[in-house]
């Protein structure tokens, strides 16, 4: 199983998924809360996944898709991301690079989330577990339906 | 303030918050790298659990072993089944012990029942509303269930979980760190319980 780093911040999950990000080579899966991609934006984190797409590598990611989050699903598109929505996921919350390094949470509130809230997540490169949580990212990808359906929606 | 001020101290305050973000990292990565090569004479284990069946043998086995505790959080039908298949009555005995049991779940009006057996026992019970997360146990603050897909439709042995149990500590730490968490942010059962009769059946 697992030894890893536990992260206590919202803060602190968004530099350890810089740091993911970085090093990620081939691929890279998330499943996050929307307000997470704001805060992400704001670190420059969108900038990373850019320079992977632009090195040959992919982006896939999930997200419940709201009117109010249009415009930042809109730039995870237009960098070359493939994003899907996911009406009322409930689960874990991750990013995950390479099939190995992974940061998790197996609770973020989806509403109301500040860059000052306290989360408690999982920062590892176990390869087991990063298998668990790709068969739940793969899980929810098949249930959710294209960002560009989505909009067409809103 | 005019616009290029506004603008400028915008600027400043991000470029501010990248270096502070920055000098996180790398302080994040020493941290991590400190953890990765501690060195550790440990071995964990962990396997799948598929069927409630499963999950009561597991459950049964961990409770009636434990030396200090167990934490959880569960959805509400999980009570039930902790009742029916005696694991309630091995935590009444680990209370009287002096162990600690401290549980979290979504008490609906149809969970009081439940829910005021596992307050009888002596539990520390609280509700968290619309909870969204995974579902876990820990027991002695090493051994760990944590769900992959637990959707529970029916109360029967066969029915079909995914859950994963371990023995890793750094893992059981995380979970204790998220129990606590929920803990600050959940209201005690009994609350709860008197909230919900004073507001009558739902069906009523």
């Amino acid at each position: 199983m697992a030894s890893g780093t536990i992260i206590e911040s919202v803060k602190d999950a968004i530099a350890v998924a810089s740091t993911i990000m970085e090093s990620a080579e081939k691929e890279i899966l998330w499943l996050l809360p929307p307000a997470m991609l704001v805060f992400g934006a704001q670190y420059g984190l969108d900038e990373k996944s850019k320079m992977l797409i632009e090195k040959g590598g992919r982006v896939r990611g999930v997200t419940a898709i709201s009117g109010t989050y249009r415009d930042i699903v809109r730039k995870h598109l237009e960098i070359g991301e493939d994003v899907r929505h996911v009406d009322q996921y409930r689960g874990a919350f991750m990013l995950v690079a390479d099939k190995r390094e992974s940061i998790s949470s197996l609770n973020v509130s989806i509403e109301d989330l500040s860059l000052d809230d306290r989360v408690v997540a999982f920062w590892t490169d176990d390869s087991s577990y990063a298998e668990y949580l790709i068969a739940t990212f793969e899980d929810a990808w098949k249930e959710a339906v294209d960002a560009k359906k989505r909009f067409q929606e809103l | 303030m005019d616009l290029d001020t506004a603008l400028d101290t915008t600027v400043k305050k991000q470029e501010s918050e990248l270096r502070e973000m920055e000098a996180r990292k790398r302080e994040l990565q020493e941290l991590a790298k400190q953890q990765r090569f501690r060195p550790s004479d440990e071995v964990s284990t962990f396997k799948l659990i598929k069927s409630i069946k499963e999950m009561v043998t597991a459950t049964m086995t961990l409770v009636s072993s434990a030396k200090r505790g167990f934490v959880y959080v569960v959805p509400a039908e999980a009570l039930v089944i902790t009742s029916l298949f005696g694991i309630n009555a091995e935590a009444k005995k680990l209370k009287e012990l002096g162990g600690y049991a401290k549980g979290i779940t979504n008490i609906a009006y149809a969970d009081i029942a439940p829910a005021q057996e596992v307050l009888d026992i002596g539990e520390d019970l609280r509700h968290y509303p619309d909870y969204g997360g995974i579902y876990f146990a820990v027991v002695d603050k090493k051994h760990c269930v944590s769900a992959i897909n637990v959707d529970i439709k029916r109360i029967s042995l066969n029915e079909p979980i995914s859950m994963i149990w371990t023995d890793d500590s750094t893992y059981a730490d995380y979970l204790c760190s998220t129990f606590e968490m929920l803990w600050e942010q959940s209201v005690p059962a009994a609350e709860r319980i008197q909230e919900l009769l004073k507001r009558g059946s739902p069906q009523t």
